[in-house]
C-alpha cells in the first residue's frame, strides 16, 4: 500500500542527497579555484588597503616590549596558550566532524529504511555531546589565556575581526540550539515528515558548525598571511579582505577533510572500546559493525588528505618562499620525518584493520594470499617516505659518509620520492579495500576473467605512470617540472581508484554472496589498530599544528606585529614534541572520560528498600 | 594460464591504459606550460 509513496520518498531522499553532495563539491571547488588566483587579488587588496590606510581610523599594529606581556603566577604564557589551543582544536575537530557523517548515516538509514543506521548515527552523536561541552570549556580557557597573557595581540586582532567575533558568538548559540534539538529530539522526530525535519536540523547543525570553523580559520590564517592591512598593520576597514586572506581557503579545505578523518578515528576508538568491553555476542557484533563504519569514514577522508596537505604547503610556498623553506627545508623539516612515520602508521593500521576484518567473511581466504604483497609494498613506501634528506651526524660520521647525503638513500629524501611513495601507498590501501569488498562476493558475469584482467592492467599502468612521473621528473629535470609532475601523479591515483571501483561494481553486479557476514568475528588486536589510528591522528595534528603556527617564528602577525615576549624563539624539536605529547595525553584522558560518561549513562541501579514504596 | 580469457585482455588493456595515461600526462603538463618529455 505504501509502495508508490515510499518510492516517491526514496526519490526525494536521493535528490536531496545528491543536492547536498553537489553543494559540498561546488563549495570545495569554489574554495580551491578562488585559492589559485589569490596572488593577484591579494596584491590588489594590499593596494586598496594602502589607499584606505591614509584615512583609516585604525592605528598601526602595536610595537611591543617584553614588559607588555603580563607574567601571572609563574605560568609559561606560550605553553598555556599552546596547550589550551591544541586541546580546543582537537575537540572542535571532533565535534565538527561527527555531525557531518551522522547526517550522512542518518540519510542512508532513511533511504534504506534500515534502523541499524539510525541507531548507529544516534550513538555517534551521543558520544559527541559531552565532547561538545568540553570544546566550549576549552574554548573559554583559550580565550581567557589569550586575554590574560597576550592582551595587546588580542586587542589588535579583535579590532580587525570584531564583527566576525560577534557573529561567531551568535553562531555558537545557533549551533548549541541545533545540536541539542537534534540530539534530544532524535526519538521524538521519527518517521515521515518529522524525520525530514530532523534531517534538516542536522543540515543546519553542519552548516553552522562549518561556518564557525571558517571564521576561526580566518583569524589564524590572518596571523600567517595578513590581508586588509598596510605594511604597518593599519586596518583598511575591509573585514572581508582580512578574512579572505591568502591561506584561508587552503586551510579550510585541509581542515574540513582532516576533521572528517579525525572524527572517524575517534568514534572508531569508541567502537573498539565498546567491543572490547562487550559481554554479549550481539553487542560485539554491533560494535564491530560500528567500528568498521567508523574506519571506513576515516579511510575515505584519509585518502585525499595528503593531497589537501600538499596543496596547503604549495600555497604557503607561493605566499612566502621564506616561510615555505622554514617549513620544509629548515628547522621544522625534521618534524616532517615524524609526520611521515605517523602517517605511515595511519595507513598501516587502517590496512591491518581491513585485513583482520576480512575474517568476517568465509570467502576471504581467496584473497588472503595477496595481503603479504600489499604489506611489503606499504612497508617499502613507508620506508621511502620517512627517509630524511640530510642526516644528523657527528663530524666523524660526516667524514666516513663523505658528506651529509647518503650515497644510495640520499635521493629518496627529496619530495618526488615522497610523492611517489604516498601515491603508491594510497593505491594499495584502495586495493586492500577492494579485496575487503570482494571477500564475501562471487561474480556471476560471463566476462569476469577479462574484467579482472582489465582491472589488473589499470593498476599496473597507473603505478607505472606514477613511477615514471616521479623518477623522470624527480631526478632528471628541474624543480618546476618536479612540482608540476605531482599533479598528474595525484590525478593518476584518483583515476585508478575511481576506475577500479566502477569496474568492480560492474563485475559484481547481480553477483552472489558467499554467506552471511559474521559481524563480531574479528580478533581483539584489530581493535587496538583502531586505537592506534586515533592516537596517531591526535599526535599528528598536534605536531603539524605546531609547525603551521611555528613558521611565523618571531612574529605574532607575520611581517606586521612582532612577538617581543620572552618566548619569542623557536624551541628545540624535542621540547616542542614533549609539549604536544603531554597535550595529547591530556586529550586522550579526556576522551576516555567522554567514553566512560557515554557508558555510565546507560547504567541503572535499583537500590532495594531505598525509596518509599 | 588462460591466454584468450585473461592474458590478451590484460595486454590489450595495459597498452590502452599506458597510452591513455601518457596522453593525459602530456595534457596536464601542457596546461602548466611545460612539456612532458622535453624540458628547458
Amino acid at each position: 500500500m505504501n509502495g508508490p509513496r515510499s518510492r516517491k520518498t526514496g526519490r526525494t531522499v536521493k535528490t536531496g542527497l545528491l543536492l547536498v553532495t553537489f553543494g559540498f563539491v561546488v563549495a570545495l571547488v569554489a574554495f580551491a579555484l578562488s585559492g589559485f588566483d589569490q596572488l593577484g587579488a591579494i596584491a590588489a587588496e594590499q593596494e586598496v588597503a594602502a589607499d584606505a590606510a591614509a584615512a583609516s581610523p585604525y592605528g598601526p599594529a602595536p610595537k611591543l616590549t617584553a614588559a607588555d606581556y603580563p607574567s601571572i603566577a609563574g605560568i609559561n604564557s606560550r605553553v598555556a596558550v599552546w596547550i589550551f589551543a591544541q586541546l580546543h582544536l582537537w575537540f572542535a575537530a571532533f565535534v565538527l566532524a561527527v555531525p557531518i557523517f551522522v547526517f550522512i548515516i542518518e540519510a542512508i538509514g532513511m533511504r534504506t529504511r534500515d534502523k541499524r543506521y539510525d541507531d548507529m548515527a544516534y550513538e555517534f552523536i551521543k558520544v559527541s555531546i559531552t565532547a561538545y561541552s568540553l570544546t566550549a570549556v576549552l574554548g573559554g580557557a583559550l580565550l581567557f589565556s589569550l586575554i590574560l597573557f597576550y592582551p595587546h595581540l588580542f586587542t589588535y586582532l579583535s579590532t580587525i575581526f570584531k564583527e566576525s567575533m560577534i557573529y561567531y558568538a551568535l553562531l555558537f548559540f545557533a549551533e548549541s540550539a541545533a545540536l541539542y534539538i537534534y540530539y534530544y529530539g532524535w526519538h521524538w522526530l521519527q518517521g515521515g515528515f518529522k524525520k525530514w525535519v530532523h534531517l534538516t536540523l542536522g543540515l543546519v547543525l553542519n552548516a553552522v558548525g562549518t561556518t564557525l570553523m571558517l571564521l576561526a580559520n580566518s583569524w589564524l590564517t590572518f596571523m600567517m598571511s595578513p590581508a586588509g592591512v598596510d605594511a604597518a598593520g593599519v586596518f583598511s576597514g575591509d573585514a572581508w579582505a582580512a578574512i579572505h586572506n591568502f591561506l584561508w581557503n587552503p586551510i579550510n579545505i585541509h581542515r574540513f577533510v582532516a576533521n572528517i578523518a579525525y572524527g572517524g578515528s575517534i568514534v572508531g576508538a569508541y567502537a573498539a572500546f565498546k567491543f572490547l568491553t562487550a559481554t554479549t555476542k550481539q553487542e560485539r557484533a554491533h560494535y564491530d559493525w560500528m567500528g568498521y563504519n567508523a574506519n571506513f569514514i576515516a579511510i575515505c577522508a584519509l585518502l585525499p588528505l595528503p593531497f589537501a596537505g600538499y596543496y596547503l604547503a604549495a600555497e604557503i610556498y607561493a605566499y612566502s618562499q621564506q616561510m615555505g623553506i622554514t617549513l620544509m627545508g629548515g628547522i621544522f623539516a625534521w618534524l616532517f620525518i615524524i609526520q611521515a612515520v605517523l602517517i605511515g602508521t595511519l595507513f598501516l593500521s587502517a590496512n591491518y584493520y581491513l585485513w583482520c576484518g576480512m575474517g568476517r567473511s568465509d570467502g576471504a581466504k581467496r584473497y588472503t594470499k595477496y595481503i603479504k604483497y600489499i604489506a611489503i609494498v606499504l612497508v617499502g613506501a613507508f620506508l621511502v617516505w620517512f627517509t630524511p634528506h640530510t642526516l644528523v651526524l657527528t663530524n666523524e660520521e660526516l667524514k666516513a659518509l663523505g658528506g651529509p647525503y647518503h650515497k644510495y638513500l640520499g635521493p629518496l629524501g627529496i619530495m618526488p620520492a615522497k610523492n611517489t611513495a604516498v601515491n603508491v601507498m594510497i593505491i594499495f590501501t584502495a586495493l586492500s579495500f577492494m579485496f575487503y569488498r570482494r571477500a564475501n562476493k562471487i561474480a556471476t558475469v560471463s566476462w569476469v576473467n577479462a574484467g579482472n584482467a582489465i582491472q589488473v592492467a589499470l593498476y599496473t599502468a597507473g603505478i607505472a605512470n606514477i613511477l615514471f612521473l616521479g623518477i623522470y621528473h624527480g631526478y632528471f629535470t628541474n624543480t618546476v617540472y618536479k612540482v608540476a609532475a605531482s599533479i598528474p601523479q595525484v590525478l593518476t591515483t584518483l583515476i585508478v581508484i575511481v576506475g577500479s571501483i566502477t569496474l568492480d561494481s560492474f563485475i559484481y553486479r547481480g553477483g552472489k554472496q558467499v554467506g552471511p557476514l559474521h559481524w563480531g568475528r574479528i580478533p581483539g588486536r584489530a581493535q587496538y589498530a583502531l586505537f592506534l589510528l586515533a592516537v596517531s591522528f591526535t599526535w599528528l595534528m598536534g605536531l603539524m599544528g605546531y609547525i603551521r603556527s611555528g613558521i611565523r617564528q618571531h612574529w605574532h602577525v607575520v611581517d606586521i606585529m612582532r612577538d617581543a615576549s620572552p618566548d619569542a624563539f623557536t624551541p628545540t624539536l624535542g621540547y616542542a614534541a614533549n609539549v604536544v605529547s603531554v597535550a595529547a595525553i591530556i586529550f586522550m584522558a579526556m576522551v576516555i572520560f567522554v567514553f566512560w560518561i557515554a557508558q555510565v549513562s546507560g547504567n541503572k541501579t535499583l537500590p532495594a528498600g531505598y525509596w518509599k514504596e | 594460464m588462460d591466454i584468450k580469457g585473461y592474458l590478451l585482455p590484460f595486454a590489450g588493456a595495459l597498452a590502452v591504459f599506458l597510452v591513455a595515461f601518457l596522453l593525459f600526462d602530456m595534457a596536464i603538463m601542457n596546461m602548466q606550460g611545460l612539456s612532458l618529455i622535453f624540458y628547458k
